[in-house]
């Protein structure tokens, strides 16, 4: 069996899985909704979108200069920038910043994702723990997250009480509401964050001129993964550079707002590690958050793409998850239609990208055409015409 | 290999035959029998077959699904339709008796539609071949290419100078597509729904009905207003949907020869919400149709063709 056979075996499967349509059906038009909703009362949004597109834009036409800018900025700040040209590349960064350190929390990440990071940690022995509960229930589960930004939105209250109390040994009486679920889980990752000797976060935005990163988030995980351990550990993709700090808030905005969940609960903007210079007008590092600060920037295959005509304008992707939402074959299979990360219009792009441009091709014949991504895209990335010609690729291999 | 193996059995039988799928002689004009329009002139009504096809292509996927016994259909059965002889399989794949008549019931409803609104076209009977679209949606881009020139020959032949198209695939393949891969398309494109007058406005209140938008008349062509001022002139009360017009949901058709389940999945999500509307479904394509037609006993609703209501 080829790779798009075992996509549709596996997709056939979940199709005789209730809860899995259950929980979709009970969110994604709902979350269609919000979105919509949104943008009719905020028509600055789109604007702004216009905008991040033009950023983008400026960026891919000039990688180097902007990877090598963020990193000079990182570095003037006492940051500790790395370029990871692949993903063992990140991996053997990480293993050298971490060294004998144990126990590792992480924030939800794509790019974590994409490069294995919390596989690779437990792998070699480390303590590691998921804190957005999301992800948490993905490393739980040993699946991949089904949702650029709601991983687990696949998952009935019923799946997550089980997981829960199967796997982290939480007493559940099995009728306890998401609220009391939370309640019940916050204890336990508490004492994982102010145990934790590293943090390992991901980026929404990196701003070249200021060498900040930008996080987004609802839950409070992200502020804690990049403040209470002494270390803390970055790593996006180069795609995620822009090139002025107003422009990374400019992302900022127009990620949520696309994501439902403007405005959004906390940004976080971290540049370099925490000092102080209370004692002695003396600067030193380290104060209440970590002194020790690195930023990993990953190529895997994004370099390539920018070359490519036909995946370039996927580097634009702000990954808001908008078009997985309105696309009515994700809406049944969520990223069952995907990659080993990246699912539904933009993980056909991402998947090509970072796997290689087969296995993009072989998603694409699951596209209806009904350009619907098209339309939720806010930086106008052409995803069905993409699709489309990674679907020429697939009939005949170049 | 199977989805490989379709997309190739297509491929080449659209090559070798004009279509698609296996299909009997004069399929594709034998509704216009009972006219005598021209074969030649400016204005040429092109209906590239594909309502004709669909009961053609439902019935060979339900061969193949019975044999290989499977939901997901039986590729690899194609590896044997291949080599089997085109009458053999017609026998095989009996198409449903009733899905013909409804596909040539629709296109004489558009042929009167056309004529009552003093539209003077011509027909080109058996040159009325397939338009291709199909091989472009899967990706199949060098035979697509192979047969449209043997399309676009045969329009120029009949000194076409506008052609009018009568579902929405159609339509966007010829206007959008063919001018980026044929050199010198002049054809000027439109769906017949853009042309046609509803003079006899019928103030009677009917039933309110439901308007599932297609995706590409919607998306590719903005054809949105179009069919609302049709139907609201004959007297219909129209509901909307709440995924409506350019944010229009997918009937799952598309994929239907790939993942028939999942196609079918798609098709009860967009069921489900049209139902809670209206019980009456306004499709405009032959593709929504069947797909929704499918579901509908599920729903209680009824799926009519546009031009049926018209
Ligand atoms: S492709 Fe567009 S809509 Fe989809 S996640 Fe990326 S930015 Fe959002």
């Amino acid at each position: 069996m080829d790779y798009l056979e075992n996509i549709i075996v596996d997709i056939s499967e979940t199709l005789k899985n209730k809860d899995f349509r259950e929980a979709l059906e009970s969110s994604v038009p709902m979350s269609e909704k919000r979105v919509l909703d949104f943008l009719n009362l905020h028509k600055d949004i789109p604007k702004l979108a216009k905008e991040v597109e033009e950023i983008k834009n400026k960026v891919l036409s000039n990688i180097d200069y902007y990877i090598e800018m963020a990193m000079e900025s990182l570095k003037s700040i006492n940051g500790n920038p790395h370029y990871a040209e692949t993903k063992d590349d990140a991996l053997d960064i990480l293993d050298k910043i971490i060294g004998e350190r144990n126990k590792i929390i992480l924030s939800k990440s794509m790019v974590a994702e994409e490069v294995g990071i919390r596989e690779h940690l437990e792998e070699v022995g480390k303590e590691v723990w998921e804190t957005d509960l999301g992800q948490l229930l993905i490393q739980l589960e040993k699946g991949k997250p089904m949702h650029a930004i709601a991983p687990a939105i696949h998952m009935t209250v019923n799946d997550v009480i089980n997981l829960v109390k199967n796997k982290l040994n939480i007493e559940l009486k099995g009728n306890e509401t998401p609220q009391q679920i939370v309640a019940k889980i916050r204890p336990f990752l508490r004492e994982k964050f102010v145990n934790a000797d590293v943090g390992i976060s991901g980026a929404n935005a990196i701003s070249a001129d200021s060498g900040s990163i930008f996080l987004i988030e609802n839950e409070g995980n992200i502020r804690l993964v990049t403040t209470l351990p002494p270390l803390h550990i970055a790593i996006a993709g180069i795609e995620k550079i822009v090139p002025t700090l107003i422009d990374a808030f400019k992302v900022v905005l127009v990620q949520s707002s696309y994501a439902g969940l403007y405005p959004p609960t906390y940004v976080s903007m971290v540049s370099g590690p925490s000092s102080t210079g209370d004692i002695g007008h003396r600067r030193v590092y380290g104060a209440h958050g970590p002194p020790e600060m690195h930023l990993i920037l990953l190529n895997n295959g994004r370099k390539e793409a920018i070359k490519n005509d036909i995946l370039r304008d996927q580097l634009r992707c702000i990954r808001c998850g908008n078009c997985q939402i309105f696309c009515p074959v994700w809406d049944i299979t969520a990223n069952k239609w995907g990659g080993k990360v990246y699912g539904g219009p933009m993980g056909v792009g991402w998947t090509a990208i970072t796997e290689g441009i087969e296995k993009g091709a072989e998603l694409s014949e699951l596209c209806l055409g009904c350009m619907r991504c098209d339309a939720a895209c806010p930086v106008e990335i052409p995803l069905s015409s993409l699709i489309h010609k990674l679907k020429n690729i697939y009939v005949k291999p170049k | 290999m199977r989805i490989r193996e379709l997309i190739d059995f297509m491929g080449d039988l659209t090559i070798k035959t004009g279509y698609p799928v296996p299909v009997p002689d004069g399929f594709s004009y034998k509704w216009a029998l009972k006219y005598n329009f021209n074969r030649e002139g400016k204005v040429v009504l092109y209906t590239g077959a594909l309502y004709q096809l669909i009961p053609y292509i439902e019935s060979l996927s339900l061969y193949l699904m019975a044999m290989e016994k499977s939901d997901e259909g039986g590729y690899i059965a194609l590896k044997f339709a291949r080599s089997i002889p085109r009458d053999i399989i017609n026998k095989l794949a009996q198409p449903d008796k009733k899905l013909i008549s409804w596909s040539y019931n629709v296109l004489t409803s558009i042929a009167n539609l056309l004529l009552k609104s003093k539209i003077t076209f011509s027909y080109l009977y058996e040159n009325d071949i397939y338009s291709g679209v199909l091989l472009y949606d899967m990706g199949d881009e060098e035979k697509f290419k192979i047969h449209i020139n043997k399309v676009f020959k045969l329009l120029k032949q009949s000194n076409a100078e506008k052609i009018i198209t009568v579902d929405p695939h159609t339509t966007y393949i010829l206007k959008n597509v063919y001018p980026k891969y044929i050199d010198g398309f002049d054809l000027e494109v439109n769906s017949y729904l853009e042309l046609i007058e509803i003079n006899d406005e019928s103030k009677l209140n009917k039933d309110p009905v439901v308007i599932h938008d297609s995706c590409i008349y919607a998306r590719g062509l903005s054809l949105i207003d179009v069919p609302r001022k049709l139907l609201s002139k004959k007297g219909y009360e129209i509901k909307e949907p709440r995924r409506n017009k350019s944010i229009t949901y997918c009937c799952g058709g598309p994929i239907e020869a790939i993942f028939p389940s999942l196609s079918k999945a798609i098709a009860k999500n967009r069921m489900e919400e049209l139902s809670t509307v209206s019980n009456k479904v306004i499709t405009m394509c032959p593709i929504c149709y069947i797909n929704l037609s499918k579901v509908s006993n599920n729903y209680n609703t009824e799926v009519h063709d546009i031009s049926e209501m018209l």
